[in-house]
């Protein structure tokens, strides 16, 4: 054995939930992620298990994404979505022209009556799922930040940072009934000092970009290829360019392979409008289905002149790659060994939607590359705490303040074009933190209800999601209505909680739409320095 | 990181308009009639274009004109409650300042009715950034100070270039009175990133089971840290404290 393999895959999603509307646009996110990406991992998993292959991945799940997971809406949206994609695909097979297309209808109509039986086994709840795998020891499960919320941004509200971290543990903990050990960082986010919050709440692992360790305040020794501990006692894991470029470059990455399914050419775009009209959106405007009939073919040709999709040549690409993808990992730790005379750590993290969302066939991907890797003894693949416990030296230093977004540090969540959003942000925060020290003792539970949804509202608002979109420019009406109905709602509330004056009604009807953290406590923001 | 609503910006394509312009080029057009197509459209068009370049030019526009008019439309508005414009102003008198990256920090300021009235007749306002890298700030004592005026009724923020990464920032905003700075309002410190490697060749080891920690390098003193007894939290201005 002469090193180790870690990877890591970060599970978001925003808090979208429209409980007021029977369908609702963005809530599709987050069935498209459970249909693509979720599900299908977990049936990856299934199989290998079968199988007996061991695979290790260390994956976090925000809290967003788990409150999501066990909303009771949601969920039969959900069913009720995926039973119409079902009818779609079976109207498909007597809708297509040729016997290619038939073919990929009937495979798609099983696919999705497959993940429909798999999610109705998982009791309707694929956190059950991921529990299974984790006691079984192939993934360890991790946490995240209470709604994502990019923290070095956050560095001059230490009662903030504080909340964002023990409402993650919190909320991890609610839902999975056990203590994270590590967390994600949202968007790989930390700047220097964060690790004593961590420790704080008993968090013993986290992640940067690479650059984090190179810009240390001391040099890192092995680099990114071996985790540090900062001086608080809290170990830290470096991002692996190398495994990132070959993955994830949108030029050069596996997943623009002229064979793999062409993500935005979609049956919801071509087919007519009176067809296809109770598929999409009942407003009447066009989305994405699901069912994609075409692979990616090449870079230049337009999306009408794509070819047919072609399952088995997908799987083989997928199959090629993976084993590709070991014989490099094989070859750099055999470098990195050879340099350094220590068994390296090759840490990959990914956005687990990358796989199945966006790459159709990235599941696969992940399934080929675990065959691959059981068959040969010098790499060993591992979770982020089997790694620790390999080790017994660990050199101590700082990490730089970083992120793995554009540039590597704040700016795409602090631009030109989102840059208005911190005046609201910072106010709110500052009431907030105020009417949690003033009323800490507060014992009226209609006063705390709303004390509490205030703080809903503020965490929701914290979100880096909403600063995200704004920069790439994709949901942006959405976005901007998401930060101003939260700001509004926040403001309503401490309104008539200053003038004493509670409207009950809205209150419920907000705790209903916003019912994220159903045990949330205002004290959280309270902040006592140790 | 991943832009993962690319698919619905795609939403709403304009079928009919879209299919129109491919429907088009399957009839394969002369190339007057598809240059007058493509300068109808607004694109650029060479005159020594051949054909194809003409086609491929309309093909892409076709493939864009799906995007363009997606996000257009973007989302529904939320119907559930009205939403309003947000307020303008907290008038909370705060100035804060924020590291964007290494060498650029963000400050905006959000003023009370009384400051923003007495600042404005001054008629010379003025934002000032101190670098306080390594001081305990005393208003006079920075490495560094920029300056720049600002125009209140305009001007509600200022991003700085900076030169020093890995550095502690202060900003004020205030007035100019003759030669005079009278300070009004002051921000929180601000950290930018470090953008390069660590100069020292000190290394601090942590040993399974030892309480103390190891270093070597430079450093060849004995060590006197202890774990968990370090903080960088607790001295703002950063460095190695011992």
């Amino acid at each position: 054995m002469i090193g180790y393999f870690c990877l890591v895959l970060h599970s978001h999603l925003p808090y979208v939930h429209h409980p007021e509307h029977d369908t609702f646009l963005e809530e599709r996110w987050f069935f498209e992620a459970l249909i693509e990406s979720y599900i299908p991992l977990l049936m990856t998993f299934e199989r290998l298990e079968k199988d007996g292959v061991p695979f290790k991945i260390t994956m976090s799940l925000t809290p967003p994404l788990l409150e999501m997971t066990k909303t009771n809406g949601l969920t039969e949206k959900f069913i009720s979505h995926l039973k119409r994609l079902i009818e779609l695909s079976e109207k498909e097979i007597s809708h297509v022209q040729n016997q290619e297309e038939k073919a990929l209808a009937v495979f798609y109509k099983n696919r999705f009556t497959q993940i429909l039986e798999y999610y109705q086994n998982l009791d309707y709840d694929i956190c059950n799922g991921f529990s299974k795998y984790a006691k079984d020891g192939y993934l360890e499960l991790i946490t995240c930040n209470a709604t994502h919320a990019f923290l070095p941004l956050m560095q001059h509200q230490p009662n903030a940072v504080n909340a964002q971290i023990g409402i993650g543990v919190r909320a991890f903990k609610e839902r999975l009934n056990f203590r994270p050990k590590g967390i994600w960082l949202a968007e790989c986010g930390y700047f220097q000092g964060l690790d004593e919050f961590l420790k704080r709440h008993e968090l013993e692992f986290f992640f940067v970009d690479s650059h984090g360790l190179w810009y240390a305040d001391e040099k890192p020794k092995y680099g990114v290829y071996k985790p540090v501990m900062t001086p608080c006692g809290v170990f830290v894991f470096a991002r692996d360019p190398e495994s990132s470029e070959q993955v994830w470059s949108a030029t050069t990455g596996y997943p623009g392979d002229y064979r793999y399914r062409e993500f935005y050419r979609d049956i919801g775009f071509d087919r007519d409008f009176e067809y296809i009209k109770p598929y999409i959106d009942p407003s009447g405007v066009r989305v994405n289905t699901g069912i994609k009939y075409h692979r990616i073919t090449s870079k230049e040709v337009p999306l009408d002149q794509k070819k047919l999709y072609n399952r088995d040549e997908a799987l083989n690409a997928a199959k090629s790659h993976a084993l590709d993808f070991l014989n490099k990992k094989l070859s750099q730790t055999q470098r990195l060994y050879e340099i350094s005379e220590q068994p390296p750590v090759i840490v990959a993290p990914f956005d687990t939607e990358l796989f199945g969302h966006w790459w159709f066939e990235g599941p696969e991907f992940i399934e080929y590359f675990f065959r691959e890797a059981a068959k040969n003894k010098s790499l060993k693949v591992a979770t982020a705490s089997e790694v620790l416990e390999k080790f017994d030296t660990f050199q101590i230093l700082t990490p730089a303040s970083s992120s793995w977004g554009s540039g590597g540090y704040n700016e795409t969540w602090l631009n030109g074009q989102n840059d208005w959003i911190y005046l609201h942000m910072n106010e709110l925060h500052d009431r907030m933190t105020n009417l949690a020290k003033q009323y800490e003792n507060e014992t009226d539970p209609l006063k705390i209800r709303v004390l509490n949804q205030m703080l809903r509202e503020l965490l929701l608002l914290q979100s880096s999601d909403w600063a995200f979109i704004l920069t790439t420019q994709t949901s942006v009406t959405y976005a901007v209505n998401r930060i101003k109905t939260h700001v509004k709602r926040f403001l309503d509330l401490e309104r008539q909680f200053m003038s004493n004056n509670i409207d009950e009604q809205y209150l419920a009807e907000i705790e209903q739409k916003d019912s994220i953290f159903p045990w949330l406590d205002y004290r959280m923001y309270l902040y006592q320095k140790i | 990181m991943i832009e993962y609503d690319v698919n619905i910006s795609q939403k709403g394509a304009h079928k009919m308009k879209r299919q129109e312009l491919f429907d088009l080029l399957d009839k394969q057009p002369s190339i007057q009639e598809a240059k007058v197509l493509a300068k109808k459209l607004g694109l650029k068009i060479k005159k020594r274009m051949k054909k194809n370049e003409v086609y491929r030019i309309l093909r892409e526009y076709a493939t864009r004109l799906q995007e363009y008019e997606d996000s257009t439309e973007a989302s529904k508005p939320m119907a559930c409650e009205r939403v309003e414009e947000l307020p303008k102003s907290y008038e909370s008198d705060r100035l804060i300042l924020l590291p964007v990256k290494p060498h650029l920090v963000y400050l905006y300021w959000d003023l009370s009715r009384q400051t923003h009235e007495k600042m404005a007749k001054t008629g010379n306002v003025v934002v000032r950034l101190y670098d306080v890298t390594y001081i305990i700030f005393d208003g006079k004592n920075a490495h560094r100070v920029f300056e720049a005026g600002v125009d209140l009724g305009i001007c509600r923020n200022y991003y700085f270039h900076v030169p020093c990464a890995n550095a502690d920032y202060i900003a004020e905003i205030g007035y100019k009175e003759r030669e005079n700075f009278v300070p009004v309002l002051r921000s929180n410190l601000c950290k930018t990133p470090s953008d390069s490697p660590s100069t020292t060749s000190r290394q601090r080891w942590f040993v399974k089971g030892k309480k103390q920690v190891v270093t070597m390098g430079e450093t060849l003193i004995q060590p006197v840290e202890r774990i968990n007894a370090f903080s960088p939290t607790n001295a703002v201005s950063g460095g190695d404290k011992q």
